[in-house]
């Protein structure tokens, strides 16, 4: 029945769309690169793309560290409170460590600005939590062995002072002491 | 060889229908819950820092077509999830049909254009459930005798088969994934995953060599599964060994939720899929 030779045509094309895309996560080639932008209506259109693939289980860039994000609120400036924990159990761990693993290829891949954008975010949150709303001096991303004790600077994997504007906005100032290999003999933090 | 043109009882898709709506309705409370902490205006990733993650206005990376409510209305979240609640709900018992499995699909894929990158294990293989659930539903759960949704129908057949292949696929590239990684190959993998704590399984060091047991189990478990899933009189072996693989993903990830979308999509593996291809006929009175 002709019916069903369309219907055949539409699963195998579907099947092959997927498959393509599937294939395509880790690496890919020219052509398949081409292919999914052609498909890019069907594929992001109907929710079948590439974020679609099994997640790892495991990341090797991560490995057995706990991530965190840590920050220095104005009535603290001195003291790191940390704000977002991969260990942390509760009913949205999963998701927590999601956004701190996108937050950590980021930074591993040095992609500063695409940090910043991501960090401006959870700093707003921060400061407009209606049960805890706090002010930000500062603010750091932490990859932290559960094994051995690191040196500090192994650990953070970025680290800003936060920069108020006139107008209410703010921006990130990198602080670079944590990475110098001689330490500044003045040991308090620069502010902007 | 299995004919996808054969009507078949819609028994089998009713419970897969059952089940997941099941999950999607955990999945719905979970971001009543906690959606607008992270998706809302000022959530932990809001509009702005989600639309530079997933490429806006950047030549080549798709995101005209992602097109979710929250873009624009960030404080829908509640509506929308309490909206995928009740669907869910009307898909468990049966009600609605299509309209409500296509409301929970419509509700899932909303989140995921919205943040992409905070996908969950268990949510890829959930909405393309949905989306295959949305060719035939199954039953209604408290249908009338005789009524005719509990007639055999060549759609519960092509719904169970989609996702008999999608399962397939996605196991494929689970197993690709991780033997990309040297930590799925040295039996790292899952020593790791069991010091994060994250599964159910708890050990002190000393326990290395089970650790790397549960890494080798769950690369051969998968092996065996798609070897097993490609002769339809084996499907009860790939049935179990699925369910051996979900053990694993308890004891190593501890993502119940994942290993509950698994169980559902494992119902796809019955017998009832290699229905002898003598039945050709039975499809002129079929129900489509």
């Amino acid at each position: 029945m002709q019916w069903q030779w369309g219907l055949r045509l539409l699963i195998l094309f579907h099947f092959f769309a997927l498959g393509m895309t599937y294939s395509a996560n880790w690496q890919r080639s020219a052509i398949q690169d081409n292919m999914l932008s052609l498909l890019h209506p069907y594929l992001i259109g109907g929710n079948w793309y590439q974020e679609m693939l099994p997640v790892e289980w495991i990341s090797d860039s991560i490995g057995q560290k706990t991530l965190r994000i840590s920050i220095q609120t104005v009535d603290s400036p001195q003291s790191w409170t940390p704000a977002l924990d991969s260990s942390v159990k509760s009913i949205d761990q999963a998701r927590m460590q999601r956004l701190l693993h996108v937050l950590t290829e980021l930074a591993l891949s040095e992609d500063t600005h695409g940090l910043t954008k991501v960090l401006k975010s959870i700093v707003l949150h921060l400061e407009h939590d209606p049960v805890r709303p706090q002010q930000l001096v500062g603010i750091r991303l932490e990859k932290l062995s559960e094994t051995f004790v690191q040196p500090e600077s192994e650990s953070i994997l970025y680290e800003a002072s936060l920069a108020r504007f006139p107008s209410g906005e703010f921006g990130f100032v990198p602080r670079i002491e944590s990475h110098r290999s001689v330490r500044s003999l003045d040991s308090s933090r620069g502010t902007p | 060889m299995v004919n996808w043109f054969i009507p078949l009882s819609p028994k089998t898709i009713s419970i897969i229908r059952i089940v997941c709506g099941l999950i999607a309705a955990i999945h719905f409370l979970l971001l009543l819950a906690t959606g607008t902490t992270w998706l809302g205006a000022q959530g932990w990733l809001n509009v702005e820092s989600s639309s530079f993650l997933i490429g806006e206005s950047v030549p080549g990376t798709g995101s005209f077509y992602r097109w979710s409510i929250l873009f624009w209305y960030p404080e829908a979240i509640t509506w929308v999830a309490g909206a995928g609640l009740l669907a869910s709900l009307a898909a468990i018992a049966g009600l609605g049909s299509r309209v409500s499995t296509f409301i929970v699909w419509l509700c899932l894929a909303t989140f995921h254009h919205r943040a992409p990158l905070l996908t969950l294990l268990h949510e890829p293989l959930l909405v393309a459930m949905f989306a295959y659930l949305t060719i035939d539903p199954g039953r209604n759960s408290w249908s009338r005798p005789g009524f005719s949704s509990g007639t055999d129908r060549i759609t519960s057949n092509v719904a169970t088969q989609l996702i008999f292949c999608h399962l397939w696929i996605w196991i494929a590239f689970s197993l690709a994934s991780m033997l990309a990684s040297p930590l799925w190959w040295n039996g790292e993998a899952g020593w790791l995953l069991i010091q994060q704590g994250r599964g159910w399984l708890h050990l002190s060091e000393g326990w290395e060599w089970l650790g790397q047991l549960l890494t080798h189990l769950t690369i051969a478990l998968q092996m065996a599964i798609l070897c097993c899933m490609l002769r339809t009189d084996w499907s009860w072996l790939s049935r179990w060994m699925l369910y051996l693989f979900v053990i694993c993903v308890l004891l190593l990830l501890g993502d119940w939720l994942y290993a509950s979308v698994l169980l559902a999509a494992s119902l796809s593996l019955t017998p009832n899929q290699s229905l002898p291809e003598t039945h050709h006929g039975a499809s002129k009175s079929a129900n489509i």
